[in-house]
């Protein structure tokens, strides 16, 4: 059985405790949610994916039941989507979905789609979904309606965006230490690459991270550029992601949740 | 044991992952203090009253954190004694000597001001006022006890000689402090453990939920007796001394049960 405090990233329990200073954000957020935007969603998702049950698509329906168990979190509703895009998401506050793309159930392996079930339940788990489902609805005005709605909700905006990079962190660890950090860095270089084989090294974007850390803290004005161009990502570079687990990995805690001996 | 990872001001991600540790000889019996009490100032630095993670604390994404946190604090003892000096410095200041602190015994002096220690002069060392501080802590806790809890605790340890009341405990763990080390230890472990059976029953209302739930690391520790005994969350809360005081009582806690720890003879006048 894992809990939030045992997979939350330090950099997430600080954004969001920042965010949650932000006056009325809370408040804001669920009406937001209650006002429709999670039925809606809902309605999409039966009108236009599919279902997943142990009778249609049970290889997917059995390992996320799997991935629950062993997260110890109620099973939520999981779809499948078509989009040769390997992605995943999840979404609501009363009733939480997992939708999966169709290309990420086709490449990834049962332990990979497991690593990537597992991230999404660290969302699920760390409570990121409220905050994370307002991300996106301010970020589907601002492209409905252009740069006003952005100009409005500009600095909440870029803080959901800060505090959004930093629980893809949390997730990751949740993903982790459900399935070990081999198979996460395996799952990564999959979903970055869209292929099916990546060889053997698991572990080049490890090795590609500290390059990148290397050329950002070359110099103050590379540092700036990186970090301007990454404020408006949703999620971090790939390269931080594999790396922040590549030092999780030493810690106590990611060997007792994988019953490693201390 | 995994060990923190070797070079990491070279591995390290960013500026936050890396701690520049001004040489100090009044922190350097950390590196052998116990991994309960070092996991107290841990916690100390890392999080405020409210249990809550303190945004400008350095500690937990470092290298070191993740590696030793929480069964091999010595292994990060560096760490620790480098983000107390930070936070005793100003931050401007701190910029300008190279992310470096100040040397910790100013740090002592500073809180030992705040906290209106009498007769402290610059040029003490740095365990003298530590002592000082201790005293005048423990004082104030063993106002808070009721003549009972106080006659307990003098029976337990078995202090003779002083009469078994407040003033008489008072007046020992003065005079302990210089004849007799390890009694000192032991009293002030006995206050400790009185107060905390006190701030069980009423740390809800002093401390709040978030702390109790996070486990009673910290107020199973001499910061336990500066919010029972009315130096409540407000004087910790002010902008230089919310981390320092606290961390300056258990770094001086720590080095009484050190210093009684490594000397045999300390219960000699």
């Amino acid at each position: 059985m894992m809990t939030a405090l045992d997979i939350m990233h330090p950099e997430d329990k600080k954004a969001l405790q920042m965010l949650q200073k932000i006056p009325f954000i809370d408040s804001v957020c669920r009406s937001l949610l209650k006002v429709g935007y999670e039925r809606i969603f809902k309605g999409e998702n039966l009108a236009m994916m599919i279902k997943a049950s142990s009778q249609c698509l049970p290889r997917v329906y059995n390992l996320m039941k799997l991935t629950t168990e062993r997260i110890g979190l109620a099973m939520p509703e999981v779809y499948v989507y078509n989009d040769p895009v390997m992605n995943a998401f999840t979404f609501g506050e009363t009733s939480v979905f997992v939708c999966i793309s169709s290309s990420c159930v086709e490449r990834l392996d049962d332990e990979e789609l497991m690593c990537l079930m597992a991230h999404e339940c660290g969302h699920i788990l760390c409570k990121h979904v409220l905050y994370e489902s307002v991300v996106g609805i301010i970020q589907d005005i601002g492209d409905d309606f252009g740069i006003i709605p952005y100009t409005l909700a500009g600095p909440i905006y870029l803080a959901l965006k800060y505090w959004s990079r930093r629980s893809e962190f949390s997730a990751d660890r949740c993903a982790a230490a459900t399935m070990g950090e081999k198979v996460f860095q395996r799952m990564t270089l999959k979903m970055v690459s869209g292929l099916q084989d990546t060889g053997t090294d698991y572990y080049q974007f490890v090795r590609q991270a500290k390059e990148y850390h290397s050329l950002e803290n070359g110099s103050l004005w590379n540092k700036i550029q990186q970090n301007c161009r990454v404020a408006f990502y949703s999620h971090p570079q790939m390269v931080n992601r594999a790396y922040e687990i590549d030092r999780w990995k030493g810690s106590y805690t990611y060997r007792k949740l994988r019953g490693i001996r201390i | 044991m995994p060990q923190p990872p070797m070079g990491r001001k070279d591995g390290g991600r960013n500026s936050l992952n890396t701690f520049i540790m001004r040489p100090d000889f009044d922190l350097q019996f950390l590196a052998n203090c116990d991994n309960n009490d070092l996991r107290t100032l841990c916690d100390i630095l890392m999080y405020n009253n409210n249990g809550e993670i303190r945004i400008s604390e350095s500690l937990a994404n470092s290298d070191s954190f993740i590696s030793c946190y929480p069964h091999n604090m010595k292994g990060m003892w560096k760490d620790l004694a480098s983000e107390l000096q930070s936070y005793g410095g100003n931050t401007i200041l701190n910029f300008f000597r190279n992310g470096q602190g100040p040397r910790y015994e100013s740090i002592v002096y500073d809180v030992c001001k705040k906290m209106g220690v009498k007769s402290i002069a610059k040029h003490d060392t740095a365990e003298d006022m530590e002592q000082k501080l201790l005293i005048m802590v423990s004082s104030k806790a063993i106002g808070e006890m009721t003549e009972e809890q106080v006659r307990s605790i003098m029976a337990e340890c078995g202090i003779v000689g002083y009469a078994y009341s407040k003033a008489g405990l008072v007046a020992a763990l003065l005079a302990l402090q210089v004849i007799n080390k390890r009694l000192f230890v032991i009293v002030i472990h006995s206050v400790m453990r009185m107060l905390s059976e006190i701030l069980l029953t009423r740390g809800i209302v002093i401390i709040g939920v978030g702390t109790l739930s996070r486990g009673l690391g910290v107020l199973l520790g001499p910061i336990g007796w500066i919010m029972l005994t009315g130096w409540t969350i407000w004087d910790l809360m002010g902008p230089a001394y919310r981390v320092t005081v606290p961390a300056v009582v258990q770094i001086a806690y720590m080095r009484v049960k050190y210093q009684a720890s490594i000397n045999p003879n300390s219960h000699v006048a």
